[in-house]
């Protein structure tokens, strides 16, 4: 990680926590609150270690990243233009908008969304109950058991 | 021997016959080819030792572990290219698929002829490889540990007359347990931290790890030691610094770091190839359904290539990754995103990288630190249509029901008529979503001040004591995956160093 001044490390602690609840709509919204993925998930675990992730980027990229969860949410000029949060929109109208995001053609708009959505969905298909819903349990445990084998196994 | 950052107490003043920043593909090999030969040496790293028994976590977890920035390093420019690499004792080569190519040889005649590099001939090479190859445990694939996704396709090319082959890879009884890009759990990946450098510790070499390079000491245009810092595994600085005063320095912080560095102080900074001549390798790959369970993650995920599109700069290969780590890339969002992720068993992979035309640089912008500046040529783009439009044409005609792509506009392909849109129809540089996994060329070697950052002999152009070996010296791009071309330029080093010649 690049050095951080004392203003980035102000800036980097005030936005740290904030827009939780926005991360928690948006993880929702990328699997369309679907119950079959959502019933593998400890949202709220999902969401914490996302944030945790986040706050750990780079200066850049954390700002970046919190600047575009602002303008998903608030809909903002030039990127788009919604009279409604996205927070307040219902479940198909979220699910439109953030298919206009990503298949946006200004490059820097899909850019910016890909970027967060990369985070969060990766973030979501880290449980482990749900990779394993998806048939990814043998080579996971197989992982797993290696660091119980004796050293000289290894 | 490792001394580790994360536990030094107190300031460390040492003296060395060669100081080695970086213990990659490049900085291990020179470091324990040295210590070999008989001189003391200290390695550098920034990254942590990590054990075997430490890559247990899911691939997503250790990307936050084992690589830099927790792999969000990205190019700016049109398309944005992430560029991964790896931040650990061992460097990018505790994450990389272990496929290994010998520098083809086009290209050392390309440098031999063209660029005026005289001495890096085919034969001056050929033991040096051997070497290599020896060292790392270079052989082919298994077809019995190969991960569905490859054996499928060399199914269809069979079926189609066309020729791929089993991958080189450096692998010492590979299990097929399809981790190798986060951290190989059997330790049958021949990386680094499990080949090299335990024969360097073995003669003595001392590694730092956690340690942060910071300065040259510099005397008279001759740089005579460096200073770094400790940190704390985490990160935060330990406020204790390490001087190691050392004739020769060598430079193996890797392609991103080392143009940077020398410009942080005040090195070559006068030489106009410095941070320039970049080129990456670009990447893609395309997702095939098919009706069979495929599951792609279970197996070595690269195994298998063809060279079928070679003449055109591209080198089909094969890439699977598991699915935490495909979420990430998968184009579509909501409903569609949890059905493809629901289907992933299904479906195949395969992939392509292009020798690259376009070229960029390293620098340091506000704010972002080190950066890479990197725009897709009209050339390339042009190989990124006909790559995958040739591997989505084998899936669709190898019985896949469908193939997803990573290009805006055609994300996914049901017919073969879909593929001729793709092939006819508009593409721009930023249409493409690419990686890039080989940075090379940031202190390109030349045979002038006036062509590169090094001379044919590693050395800094205008500079004592100072040289550099990992993959920013590589003249030009490769069209092939670069470790062993890194290994063989650092023993090529290392020899010279020790006045060697090494002979078959
Ligand atoms: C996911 C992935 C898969 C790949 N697969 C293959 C493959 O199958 N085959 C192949 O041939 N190539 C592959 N590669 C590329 C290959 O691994 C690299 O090209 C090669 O390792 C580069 O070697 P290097 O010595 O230049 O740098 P690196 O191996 O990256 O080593 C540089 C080291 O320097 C350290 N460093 C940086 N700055 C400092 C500092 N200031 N102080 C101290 N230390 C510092 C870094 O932490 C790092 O450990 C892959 C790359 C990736 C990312
Ligand atoms: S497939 Fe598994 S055992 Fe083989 S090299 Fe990769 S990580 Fe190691």
């Amino acid at each position: 990680m690049t050095r951080m001044t004392l203003v980035q490390r102000l800036i980097y602690n005030f936005f740290s926590t904030r827009g939780r609840r926005m991360l928690k709509e948006l993880i929702i919204t990328m699997c369309a609150d679907d119950h079959a993925v959502l019933t593998h998930v400890r949202l709220q675990r999902v969401v914490l270690r996302t944030e945790k992730y986040i706050s750990e980027l780079p200066f850049f990229y954390f700002m970046t990243f919190k600047a575009t969860l602002y303008l998903i949410n608030y809909a903002l000029p030039p990127l788009s233009w919604k009279l409604k949060p996205f927070m307040w929109m219902p479940l198909e109208r979220r699910l439109q908008y953030l298919e206009e995001w990503q298949s946006s053609s200004f490059y820097y708009k899909r850019t910016l969304f890909k970027m967060v959505q990369c985070v969060c969905v990766s973030h979501l298909y880290s449980e482990r109950r749900l990779l394993i819903s998806i048939g990814f349990e043998k080579s996971m445990q197989h992982r797993q058991q290696r660091s119980e084998l004796p050293r000289e196994q290894q | 021997m490792i001394v580790d950052g994360d536990e030094v107490g107190n300031d460390i003043d040492e003296h060395f016959d060669a100081v080695v920043i970086g213990s990659g593909a490049g900085g291990a090999v020179v470091a324990k080819e040295l210590a070999e030969g008989g001189m003391r040496v200290a390695i550098i790293e920034d990254g942590a030792y990590h054990k075997l028994s430490s890559h247990t976590d899911l691939p997503y977890e250790a990307l936050g572990r084992l690589y830099r920035d927790k792999g969000f390093t990205t190019t700016l420019g049109k398309p944005a290219i992430p560029i991964p690499m790896g931040r650990a004792l061992g460097g990018t080569t505790v994450i990389n698929s272990g496929t290994c190519f010998r520098t083809p040889k086009s290209v050392l005649a390309h440098w031999n002829n063209d660029l005026d590099l005289k001495s890096l001939t085919e034969e001056s090479f050929s033991a040096i490889f051997d070497r290599v190859e020896k060292e790392i445990n270079v052989s082919e694939a298994d077809f019995s540990v190969m991960s569905r996704a490859n054996t499928i396709f060399h199914e269809i090319l069979t079926k189609k007359g066309v020729a791929g082959h089993p991958l080189k890879r450096n692998i010492r009884g590979c299990e097929g347990c399809g981790f190798c890009c986060y951290g190989c759990p059997t330790g049958a990946k021949q990386s680094m931290d499990v080949s090299y450098l335990p024969k360097a510790f073995i003669h003595g070499a001392k590694a730092y790890v956690n340690c942060t390079f910071e300065q040259f000491i510099i005397e008279n245009n001759r740089v005579t030691g460096i200073q770094a810092n400790f940190h704390r595994y985490a990160g935060a600085n330990n406020g204790h610094t390490l001087r190691i005063k050392a004739p020769r320095v060598i430079m193996a912080a890797g392609t991103f770091h080392t143009p940077q560095l020398l410009r942080d102080c005040g090195v070559a900074v006068e030489n106009r190839n410095l941070g320039r001549n970049l080129t990456l390798h670009p990447a893609t790959k395309v997702f095939a359904r098919f009706d069979e369970e495929i599951r792609g993650w279970e197996g070595t995920p690269q195994a298998y290539y063809s060279e079928v599109l070679k003449d055109q700069g591209i080198t089909l290969e094969g890439i699977f990754v598991p699915p935490d780590i495909a979420a990430m890339t998968v184009p579509f969002v909501g409903r569609r995103l949890n059905e493809f992720m629901r289907e992933y068993k299904h479906m195949a992979t395969f992939g392509f990288l292009i020798s690259d035309s376009s070229s960029g640089r390293v620098m340091k912008l506000p704010l972002l630190g080190t950066t890479v500046l990197y725009n897709l040529n009209k050339a390339d783009v042009e190989k990124f249509r006909k790559g995958v439009a040739y591997l989505a044409r084998v899936f669709l005609e190898g019985g896949a029901t469908k193939v997803y792509t990573l290009l805006h506009g055609y994300p996914e392909f049901s017919t073969l008529a879909d593929v001729e849109r793709l092939e006819n129809g508009p593409l721009k540089a930023e249409d493409i979503d690419c990686m890039a996994f080989h940075p090379l060329g940031s202190c390109r070697m030349g045979s002038t001040a006036e062509t590169g950052v090094v001379g044919d002999d590693f050395r800094v152009y205008g500079w004592e004591g100072l040289y550099i070996c990992d993959g920013s010296v590589i003249p030009s791009p490769l069209g092939v995956n670069p470790q062993v071309t890194i290994m063989a330029f650092a023993t090529r080093l290392a020899y010279q160093m020790l006045g060697k010649r090494l002979t078959q």
